[in-house]
C-alpha cells in the first residue's frame, strides 16, 4: 500500500518534485494538532463533507487545516476513504471494515469523533454499528464497565425504570 | 418538539466552538487494547450517542436506560423516539398467550431470536378480540360488556376507548385497528354480523367505525345478506375494510369463504358490501387476513377438493385488485413439523413477516415475505401442560413513539 504520508521533510516541500499523474487532482491536508501532512487525491479526500464543501467553495489553498483530528487518526481514515472509493464491490467493502474497524474502544471513539467532525458519513456509520454491537444485549452493569460509565441513578429512579418496562424476564 | 431533527449538521467551525475538549490518546492506542482508558461520556457528544444507541434492538433500549443519567435522557427524548423507529426497521414481534385468563405471555424478537416473558399493560386475553397496526394493539372483550382497550405493549402505555355500539346482540364481532404514520391518530372498526330472526340463511350485518381525534363511533346502516356471514377476521389496509365472510348455508359446500370490501372514507351509502364480492382462490378451510405492506395478504388453509373440512396445505395470498396472487405455499416438511395440524389455525403478520401457529402447540413458524424464506423462530420457553392446552398470539410492531 502506497503511504501518502509526508512528515514535515524540508526536501520534499513542493508537490511539483513528486512524480504525479497530472490528470489526477491532489489535496494536502494538514493535522493542525500535530503538524502531519498528507497529500492525497481530491476524490478521496472529498469523502468528508466538509472537506468537500470547502472545495466546492473555492477555500481549499494549498493545504488545508485540519484542527481536531490527529495524525494517526487522520491516517486511519485516509485509508478508509482510499478504499471506498477503490473499492465498489459490497462483499470486498464489508470484509474491509470487519478488519479495518478490529480497533480497541480508545480508537473506535477517536475515529468515530473524527468521522462525525469531518462528516463522513460511510464511516460514521460503520463505527457507531459496530459500537452499537459491543453494547447490543449486554446488562446496563456490563455496559457500565466495558465504557466505565459511573451509575448515577438511584436506586427508585432504577426501580422505577425496571417497572416501566414490559419484560417480566430477561432472556 | 426537539430543535432539530437531523443527525449530523454542524458546519466546520461550529464543531470548533461546541466541541468538548479532546483528551490526547498516546500512540498505543491504535493497537488492539482491550480496556478503555477514558470514559467514554467525557468524548462523546449527545448526538453521537444518539447515534449509537439507535442502532441497538428495542429489547436493549430498556437495559440502556438503565445505564445512567445522562444515557436515560437520550433515550426518552422525543428526538430519540422519532429517529429511532424510522431510521431503522423493526420487525414484528409475536406475542404468544401463556394463559387463557391471563393477560400473560411471551414475546418473541425475530431479530434477537429471543423470547421474553411478557405481561400486556391492560387486560386482554386469549378470548378476547384482538388486532393489531403500527405499534398499537386493540383488544376487546368478546362479552356483552364490549370494553375495547388500545395500547402500546412496548412502552405500555394504554387508553381506554368508548364502548363500540352493538356489542349485546350480535352473533359475530371482528376488530381492525388502522394507524395512520403520519399524524399517528387512529380508526377502530368493529364489524358486527347478526343473523336474522327466523331466516338462516340471512345476516344484518353492520360497520362502526371509531375515529380517534373526534374519539367518537360512526355507525352505517345495516345491510341484510343472504347466504353469507361476517365473522371474527377483518384487517384495515390502505383506508379498506375488508371482512372475510362465511357461508351461512344453502351454497357450494366448496364455496365456504369470501371477501367483502368497504371503503372506510368515501362516506358512500349503504349496499356496499356484497357489491364488493371476492372470492376465494380455491377452497379454504380458514382464513386469516392482515395487512402487509398496506396489502391485503391472506393466510388460508388449504381444503381438500371433495372434503373442504379437511386441511392439506397452508398457502399465502396477496390481493392484487380483485384477483388473488398466490405468493407461498407452506412446504410440506414445515406443514409436518407441527404434527397435529387441525383445519383452523393462528396467523398474524406485518412489515415484512407472517407468522403461523397452531392452535395445538408452541411452535411458530415464520415466512419472511421480501426473502420468501420459512423458519422456525426459537423454540418457545412454554411447554403443554395438559392435552387440550390451547396457545394463540398476535403480531406488533415494536414502536416507541406511538402512544393511544
Amino acid at each position: 500500500m502506497k503511504k501518502l504520508k509526508f512528515i514535515g521533510n524540508p526536501l520534499l516541500q513542493s508537490r511539483e518534485k513528486i512524480n504525479m499523474s497530472s490528470d489526477k487532482k491532489w489535496l494536502t491536508l494538514k493535522t493542525t494538532e500535530d503538524n502531519e501532512e498528507f497529500v492525497v487525491e481530491e476524490s478521496v479526500a472529498i469523502m468528508s463533507n466538509v472537506i468537500k464543501n470547502m472545495v466546492e467553495d473555492g477555500c481549499a489553498s494549498s493545504v488545508i487545516p485540519v484542527p481536531r483530528v490527529k495524525g494517526n487518526a487522520m491516517g486511519k481514515i485516509i485509508e478508509f476513504c482510499k478504499k471506498h472509493t477503490e473499492e465498489s464491490d459490497e462483499k470486498v467493502l464489508k470484509e474491509f471494515d470487519a478488519e479495518f474497524l478490529n480497533l480497541g474502544p480508545d480508537a473506535l471513539y477517536d475515529l468515530m469523533v473524527s468521522a462525525n467532525f469531518l462528516e463522513i458519513k460511510v464511516l460514521l456509520d460503520s463505527v457507531t454499528t459496530k459500537v452499537a454491537d459491543m453494547i447490543k444485549g449486554k446488562s446496563s452493569e456490563e455496559i457500565r464497565n466495558i465504557l466505565k460509565i459511573e451509575n448515577d441513578l438511584s436506586a427508585e429512579e432504577i426501580e422505577e425504570s425496571r417497572r416501566e418496562n414490559c419484560w417480566t424476564r430477561q432472556e | 418538539m426537539e430543535g432539530e431533527t437531523s443527525w449530523v449538521s454542524h458546519s466546520f467551525h461550529d464543531n470548533v466552538r461546541d466541541m468538548a475538549e479532546v483528551k490526547s490518546f498516546s500512540e498505543r492506542s491504535y493497537e488492539v487494547s482491550t480496556e478503555l482508558t477514558v470514559p467514554i461520556d467525557l468524548i462523546l457528544p449527545d448526538d453521537l450517542l444518539e447515534r449509537i444507541l439507535a442502532y441497538l434492538p428495542i429489547a436493549s433500549i430498556f437495559r440502556v436506560g438503565c445505564v445512567c443519567k445522562r444515557w436515560n435522557e437520550v433515550v426518552s427524548s422525543r428526538r430519540f423516539l422519532w429517529n429511532f423507529t424510522h431510521v431503522r426497521v423493526h420487525r414484528p414481534w409475536y406475542f404468544m398467550f401463556t394463559s387463557s385468563d391471563e393477560p400473560v405471555g411471551y414475546a418473541y424478537d425475530p431479530i434477537l431470536r429471543k423470547w421474553y416473558g411478557f405481561e400486556l399493560p391492560c387486560s386482554g386475553t386469549s378470548s378476547w378480540f384482538i388486532a393489531s397496526s403500527c405499534g398499537l394493539v386493540c383488544f376487546m372483550d368478546n362479552d356483552s360488556r364490549g370494553e375495547l382497550y388500545a395500547c402500546n405493549p412496548i412502552t405500555r402505555h394504554y387508553r381506554k376507548l368508548e364502548k363500540p355500539p352493538g356489542s349485546k346482540f350480535s352473533d359475530y364481532s371482528a376488530l381492525a385497528i388502522s394507524v395512520n404514520k403520519v399524524s399517528h391518530s387512529y380508526s377502530v372498526s368493529v364489524v358486527r354480523s347478526k343473523q336474522v330472526p327466523g331466516n338462516f340463511l340471512q345476516y344484518e350485518v353492520s360497520v362502526h367505525v371509531y375515529d380517534s381525534g373526534t374519539m367518537l363511533w360512526a355507525t352505517t346502516s345495516p345491510e341484510i345478506l343472504t347466504g353469507w356471514r361476517g365473522g371474527e377476521e377483518s384487517v384495515i389496509c390502505d383506508g379498506v375494510l375488508y371482512l372475510l365472510v362465511y357461508s351461512s348455508g344453502g351454497g357450494n359446500p366448496e364455496n365456504r369463504h369470501g371477501l367483502l370490501t368497504y371503503s372506510l372514507f368515501s362516506h358512500l351509502s349503504h349496499g356496499l358490501l356484497m357489491k364488493n364480492f371476492i372470492p376465494m382462490p380455491c377452497p379454504l378451510t380458514c382464513g386469516r387476513l392482515m395487512n402487509v405492506k398496506e396489502k391485503l395478504v391472506m393466510v388460508g388453509g388449504i381444503g381438500k377438493q371433495d372434503r373442504p373440512g379437511i386441511i392439506k396445505g397452508i398457502g399465502i395470498w396477496v390481493l392484487s385488485g380483485k384477483e388473488w396472487q398466490e405468493i407461498g405455499r407452506m412446504p410440506h416438511k414445515f406443514f409436518q413439523g407441527f404434527g397435529e395440524f387441525d383445519d383452523v389455525f393462528a396467523s398474524s403478520g406485518t412489515g415484512d413477516l407472517i407468522y403461523i401457529q397452531s392452535y395445538g402447540a408452541p411452535a411458530l413458524l415464520s415466512f419472511d415475505f421480501n426473502q420468501k424464506q420459512w423458519k422456525w423462530s426459537q423454540k418457545c420457553p412454554v411447554t403443554k401442560r395438559f392435552p387440550l392446552q390451547l396457545f394463540t398470539g398476535f403480531c406488533f410492531e415494536p414502536r416507541l413513539e406511538i402512544a393511544p
